[in-house]
């Protein structure tokens, strides 16, 4: 399919020189990367690998010191770009003297929006965050989730084409978790192409189409997250709770084809599933409190029909 | 008012600034490209720096055309708000100490409060306000790189520019707004602490007569309030029909009081307003001056009678010399009642004389064109203090009048005339009155002033500023505003200053850079001399080698190896210093605080030139800060 | 109950602070001068400490925060090297009103340095005044000059030197200046400088004498006048009672008042002559003494040498004998005769010739040998005593004002003075008769009065001379408009003489 190229690297290097001139760290070497519009692309790696280097690069932060850095086709430190991207730091790097309402208003008067786009968009972003009740207080009081959050907005404040996290799950309580994951295949079903950092595996494999993994500086593996996590010779079966007679039976239609059962059994859910019910249920039901009881099945055990609303 | 080095008109001054200023422009743009291969050289290497400066150039422009002043005004705000909320009001707060403590500075006795108040207020709103200039542009930009915020605003579509142009943008708001309130405070501070009102009762004064029939004047003397008090001379007319509103005290520490008189009979009581007179704004006319020696020919400078300071020149009395001032442009309109003219005259008593009265002196109106001198005043010199006299229109000739040429002798021996003798009518001095404008001011409208000594062996002396015509007054809430724009243009300076250095230098740094490029700014003229040369003793090098050795400045280099290594030394190292000097604005220009103190109206000229100055600076200031934005890595 | 136990003990450390303010407050109350009759404090401890040795100002409206401040910082240098710049600066522009304010703000940065009140004092009388044309624009700057330097006797009220200068200044600059006349009329009419004082003792002489009581009050109190001299010292405060009388006539007056204060000048020189002055020799002399130990000096000398009469001549043939033969030539020729190298050689035969007292005494006969020495030491005593009497007189004009003051006093006298007095006015209104008349009852009375025994030797003074000569002066004026000489039969024609030679 003759997807639109976003993001472009050719053969991109980036050595970081001491000041007398010296090689002191060859950060990225020779990266070659696609990214097509439409797509969250996952960059993984171990801490110091060169996933941030790779970022800054793209958005014109550094030099490269050899080959190129191509951002809707255009070299990566041509200002104009930065009209259709969002940018979402690791830290928060945003004025700790301004409130939430002020720093929106600033990087959205950067973008030249109309001035009441740009009063709707603000108010919109900060209702999305859920930022609403401390919009006021200057960013200097914020916790961090709260800084992530406020982050996000800014990132989003000009309804970017392509949006540039780094570690945006990082640091993050399960909620606040669920909620980014959610947030960003939102924003992919919106057509926004979307590249990530992260080192948390998990959370990359639940959102990512694409993913490449760096490793000191080099490109080891790149493809598909269904192809590459394909375990291709294990074929998995969900069914409906059946009764324990079913067990035997399945076995043998199994072993008629070739294959046999590797485990049979109610699956677990995941423990976000579970924390995220319990959060949800001490919403509704304050007060509630944890008891100790003999009973095998936990009172809290999930089913199917939860998993699936989890 | 001593003026010591006279600034031209714009007309005159633009042409030799404006050669300057391209030359700037040129030094500045080298100084941005040597750092910019530095900056980049060091980390990327010479081949890619290389490619990166001339790719910065390029889109230097593309950028200049994407300017939005939209973002500009957003980044002006950020600052504003960075500024307000980083509390630099304290400096408000130490602002207001200072005028609390002032009084310990101030010498309440002096006999010109006025000046000294207002001094005192220029230098400590001039200090206050660039410090915190300084602090406030050298911090902003250096804090983002720290706080790394400078990555989230370089990954929005904001020009290296506009980040520059807006923080200046924003600064410049916050500290005018404080000047402004500052300026107010200050306003008020000396009008307050300089008020006052004696007080006038019948046992103070006593019937003196006059020279009318039976018409009996009051004598006497005010209360001592402020440590003064003002003689009072009540006319006559004036005890019999109060309503006269022009009555004053004598002055006294430059200022008098209005007098009112309530009440009739035993009852009477005398009432004194508050301080008048005390606040002008000057307009003054200057000539050129020459001077007339014994021989009667021009010549450019008196007689110096041993004065460390060569600013008067002198001339002798009784005899031919004069002080000759030339006035051009005088329109009758603009002097409907004569000519007021204020002189403060220099004296030098060769013998004490008659010391219970001043030197008696003369001054004279001449036509250039017809050579006519009248003689229209003898007066009493008062040295070190501004004597005022009125040329009348109608002129009744103090001496016998005069038709005279100014004869100048020329290097080679020739002598020249202003008037050639044939041309010279004597007729034109016989008359018994003399219309100011029809007889004695040219058909161009030039006229001279002469001012002869009388007094045998006594002198005069003067200098260019030292007598000038009294054109009308400004008003003196106006002139404090000038004063206040000049410094409003220092701080302004000091601004661009600070930020362009913080763009590429770490903020202390920055601060020092700023401090330097003040001091030498103060200094200008200093450094000017010195990088071309002139000055006493040599130059770096040659001054050392006689520190070292303990010689006066008389003594000649050695005439060997080390001499002329000392010589070209010092002559590349001027080139330096000459480099260095252009880099900062002559900040002499901008001291106007003298001009308010001393009554004097700041010329708009002067104005004109400062603000031309200051914006010289701006342009190539902001492209040197835009390049080291651009250079940078900002995330390196 | 960790945090009671905390709790508790910052209440204890709370109370033994508050404990301890008391004596703190008592160590460091300053002291404030008194308010509407009542007697001020005199502070804590350390206030009067600081008063007792006049260290630093302890009164509270002498602190001066700013300077404290600069102080505390250590900037004092830097601010001191501006302002003096600074104040050279205005000086070399003539810009009078920033240099003294400038001299101030110095002033107040370093209260203590006398150097800087001194000079800066000394500048603003004497430099800066004379800068001025009108009178009265140089008197107000010599009394500038004169109220800064009293602000630093304030501050520094054990300074011998300031309140000498102050005294000083105040006689010398007002009244010995060319402006004098006019000066002293300023100076009696100034009701701000001398607030309460009465007219009468307005005189710059008699406020100069004051301040002089006020720097020998500070010597008695035990401060040493180091390097000062000690007879100049003394002498000032009479000096300014003898100008003081005399500038009484010069003004004009001639009644009981100028009998009466001549006597006050005489008897307080006398006074001043009974001083015990110490020498810088170690000898402690008195001026009045010189004539009793030259009285004495001849006495003793006649003494010893009755002793053992004819001893000198012996032992001077004996120390003859040792003279080389061109010593003794040279020695005996006439002092007139001797060319250079004579001289030399006569100065070597009188140095081997010299035969002190002490010497004589010891080559007396065993028996008279302590008597001799006795007389001796005493003659020797009486010599030295003597000779630095007569020399310090010399410092001090001793007996020329001894003189005076004993001679103005008669009643002669005085009408002489204001004869002449009259005679110059009359010659300055033309009234030639009047005047010379005038001068001739006056030279008249100055002769009998001058020829009083007590007054021998007056003629001889230089002052007394010059004093002649000026009256001299107008008096050859008259002459010469009348188309008169001086004859021989002039009445003080040997006077006339005397003073020729001058």
């Amino acid at each position: 399919m003759e997807t639109e190229v976003i993001i472009e690297t050719r053969n991109l290097t980036k050595t970081y020189r001491d000041f007398w001139g010296r090689q002191k760290v060859r950060a990225l070497s020779a990266l070659d990367l696609k990214i097509y519009r439409g797509e969250i692309f996952g960059l993984l790696g171990p801490n110091g690998s060169g996933k941030t280097t790779t970022t800054k690069l793209l958005l014109g932060l550094l030099f490269p010191s050899s080959g190129e850095a191509l951002v809707f086709n255009n070299p990566a430190d041509d200002v104009a770009k930065n009209e259709r991207i969002g940018y979402l730091p690791e830290e928060s790097y945003l004025y700790k003297f301004l409130n939430a309402e002020e720093t929106l208003d600033f990087y959205g008067r950067l973008f030249r929006l109309p001035t009441n786009i740009r009063r709707q968009r603000v108010r919109d972003l900060i209702e999305m965050v859920g930022l609403g009740w401390a919009k006021r207080r200057q960013l200097k009081e914020y916790s961090k989730g709260m800084t992530r959050r406020i982050g996000l907005a800014q990132a989003l404040i000009n309804d970017p084409e392509l949006i540039i996290m780094d570690e945006p799950t990082t640091g993050l309580d399960p909620i606040g978790c669920r909620e980014m994951k959610d947030l960003i295949l939102e924003l992919k079903r919106q057509g926004k192409t979307i590249l990530m950092c992260s080192h948390l595996l998990a959370d990359v494999q639940d959102v990512c189409d694409r993913i490449g993994i760096l490793y000191q500086g080099e490109l080891k593996e790149m493809g598909r997250v269904s192809d590459l996590l394909q375990v291709r010779d294990v074929t998995d079966i969900q069914t409906t709770k059946l009764p324990p007679e079913a067990e035997a039976e399945i076995r043998k239609v199994v072993e008629r084809f070739g294959g046999q059962v590797k485990s049979y059994g109610a699956p677990s859910a995941s423990l976000e599933e579970l924390f995220l019910k319990v959060v949800e249920e001490g919403k509704t039901h304050p007060g509630k409190r944890y008891q100790a009881n003999d009973q095998a099945d936990a009172p809290n055990s999930l089913d199917a029909n939860q998993k699936k609303e989890g | 008012m001593v003026l010591e080095t006279q600034f031209p008109s714009v007309g005159e001054w633009f042409p030799s600034a404006a050669l300057a200023w391209v030359i700037r422009i040129g030094i500045f743009c080298l100084i941005a490209l040597a750092l910019g291969f530095l900056i980049t050289g060091v980390r990327m290497g010479p081949k890619r720096s290389l490619s990166i400066v001339w790719n910065a150039i390029k889109n230097a422009f593309a950028d200049l055309a994407h300017l939005s002043f939209k973002r500009i005004f957003a980044v002006a705000l950020l600052s504003f708000k960075e500024a307000i909320r980083r509390k630099i009001l304290i400096g408000f707060v130490v602002f207001i100490i200072v005028l609390l403590f002032a009084g310990m500075f101030l010498d309440t006795r002096s006999q010109d409060p006025a000046r000294l108040y207002i001094n005192f207020i220029f230098w400590v709103n001039n200090a206050l306000i660039l410090l915190l200039a300084l602090f406030i542009s050298s911090f902003s930009i250096p804090n983002d790189f720290k706080y790394k915020t400078i990555y989230t605003l370089a990954t929005k579509p904001v020009r290296a520019g506009e980040i520059i142009l807006g923080r200046i943008l924003g600064f410049t708001l916050m500290c005018t707004a404080m000047l402004l309130v500052m300026g107010i405070l200050s306003y008020g501070f000396v009008i307050r602490s300089v008020a006052h009102t004696h007080n006038l009762t019948s046992d103070d004064l006593r019937f003196v007569a006059t020279t009318q029939e039976g018409a009996q004047a009051l004598e006497g003397k005010t209360s001592t309030v402020k440590e003064h008090y003002h003689s009072v001379y009540l006319p006559p007319e004036f005890l019999k029909d109060p309503s006269d509103k022009t009555v004053m005290t004598e002055p006294t520490n430059g200022h008098t009081h209005q007098i009112t008189l309530v009440g009739q009979g035993k009852d009477r009581q005398y009432k004194l307003s508050g301080v008048k007179n005390m606040f002008t704004a000057r307009v003054p006319i200057y000539g050129r001056l020459r001077f007339r020696d014994t021989t009667n020919f021009d010549v450019t400078k008196g007689i110096n009678v041993g004065d460390e300071w060569e600013y008067r020149s002198f001339i002798q009395g009784n005899s031919p010399a004069a002080l000759i001032w030339r006035f051009n442009n005088i329109k009758e309109s603009s002097f409907p009642n004569g000519l007021p003219v204020e002189m403060t005259l220099g004296v030098f008593r060769t013998h004490k004389g008659n010391i219970e009265r001043g030197i008696m002196g003369g001054l004279a109106v001449r036509n250039p064109e017809t050579g006519l001198m009248v003689e229209t005043h003898l007066f009493e010199s008062v040295e070190f203090n501004t004597k005022r006299l009125l040329v009348p229109i109608k002129i009744k000739p103090a001496s016998r009048p005069q038709v005279i040429a100014s004869k100048t002798k020329l290097p080679n021996g020739n002598v020249i005339y202003d008037i050639p003798e044939n041309k010279l009518n004597q007729a034109y001095a016989q008359k018994a009155e003399f219309d100011l404008f029809k007889d004695l001011v040219s058909s161009d409208g030039s006229v001279e002033i002469w001012v002869r000594c009388l007094d045998p062996m006594q002198y005069f002396g003067a200098a260019e500023p030292d007598l000038y015509i009294r054109a009308y007054d400004a008003p003196f809430a106006l002139n404090f505003v000038k004063g206040f724009a000049c410094i409003w243009l220092e701080m302004f300076l000091i601004i661009v200053y600070g930020v362009t250095l913080s763009s590429l230098l770490s903020a202390p740094i920055a601060i020092l850079g700023t401090m330097f490029i003040m001091i030498t700014g103060v200094f200008h003229q200093y450094v000017l001399k010195l990088a071309n040369g002139l000055t006493e003793g040599g130059g770096v090098l040659e001054s050392m080698y006689r520190l070292l050795r303990q010689d006066n400045m008389i003594t000649e280099l050695p005439d060997n190896v080390l001499g002329d290594v000392i010589s070209m030394s010092d002559q590349a190292i001027n080139y330096v210093i000459g480099f260095v000097g252009c880099l900062s604005p002559d900040l002499s220009l901008f001291a106007s605080s003298e001009y308010v103190a001393s009554g004097f109206d700041i010329p708009w000229n002067l104005m004109t030139i400062d603000a031309l100055t200051t914006l010289a600076f701006l342009i190539p200031l902001c492209i040197v800060g835009y390049l080291c934005m651009k250079l940078r890595e900002i995330a390196a | 109950m960790n945090k009671n136990a905390s709790f508790r003990r910052k209440i204890i450390y709370v109370i033994i602070l508050a404990v301890l303010l008391y004596p703190m407050f008592l160590l460091s109350q300053p002291a404030s001068p008194g308010k509407d009759g009542q007697a001020g404090s005199p502070g804590g401890k350390l206030a009067q400490l600081r008063t007792q040795y006049g260290l630093d100002e302890s009164e509270l409206g002498d602190v001066d925060i700013i300077a404290t401040s600069f102080r505390l910082f250590g900037l004092t240098p830097i601010a001191d090297t501006i302002l003096w710049n600074a104040a050279n600066n205005y000086k070399m522009k003539k810009d009078w009103i920033s240099l003294s304010a400038t001299l101030k703000q110095l002033a107040r940065l370093m209260p203590h340095y006398e150097s800087v009140w001194r000079f800066q004092g000394w500048n603003l009388a004497y430099n800066v005044s004379t800068e001025f044309d009108d009178y009265r624009q140089r008197y107000h700057w010599v009394i500038e000059g004169l109220k800064f330097l009293e602000n630093g006797v304030k501050m520094n009220k054990k300074s011998i030197r300031l309140t000498w200068d102050v005294a000083w200044h105040t006689s010398q600059k007002i009244g010995k200046s060319d402006e004098r006349v006019q000066f002293r009329r300023l100076y009696k009419a100034d009701d701000d400088l001398h607030g309460s004082r009465p007219v009468e003792l307005r005189d710059c002489w008699l406020v100069g004498k004051e301040w002089y009581h006020k720097a020998e009050g500070i010597v008695e109190s035990g401060v040493p006048l180091g390097k000062i001299s000690e007879v100049l010292f003394y002498s000032n405060a009479p000096m300014n009672q003898m100008n003081y009388s005399d500038n009484l006539e010069k003004d004009g007056r001639f009644d009981e008042k100028v009998e009466r204060e001549w006597k006050k000048a005489q008897d307080e020189w006398t006074a001043f002559g009974n001083r015990e002055i110490s020498t810088s020799r170690g000898l402690i002399i008195r001026l009045n003494d010189q004539e009793f130990f030259a009285n004495q000096e001849e006495q003793l000398t006649k003494e010893l040498e009755e002793i053992q009469p004819g001893l000198r001549e012996e032992l001077t043939q004996q120390k003859r004998l040792k003279l080389t033969p061109e010593q003794a030539a040279a020695y005996d020729k006439d002092w007139v005769d001797r060319n250079a190298e004579e001289i030399n050689l006569a100065n070597e035969a009188e140095e081997i010739l010299r035969i002190s007292n002490t010497e004589l005494a010891e080559r007396m006969a065993a028996d008279r040998i302590e008597h001799g020495k006795d007389v001796a030491a005493k003659l020797d005593n009486a010599k030295e005593q003597s000779v630095w009497t007569d020399r310090y007189r010399d410092i001090v004009n001793f007996k020329y004002w001894r003189h005076r003051g004993a001679f103005e006093q008669l009643k002669d006298v005085i009408e002489a003075r204001r004869l002449l007095y009259e005679g110059k006015k009359a010659f300055q209104q033309g009234d030639l008769t009047v005047s010379k008349r005038d001068y001739d009852q006056a030279f008249a009375l100055i002769k009998k009065s001058k020829d009083l025994p007590q007054f021998a030797g007056l003629d001889d003074e230089d002052a007394f001379q010059l004093d002649f000569k000026a009256v001299m002066e107008t008096y050859q004026k008259i002459l010469e408009q009348r188309n008169e000489t001086l004859g021989d039969d002039f009445i003080l024609h040997d006077l006339w003489e005397k003073a020729g030679t001058l």
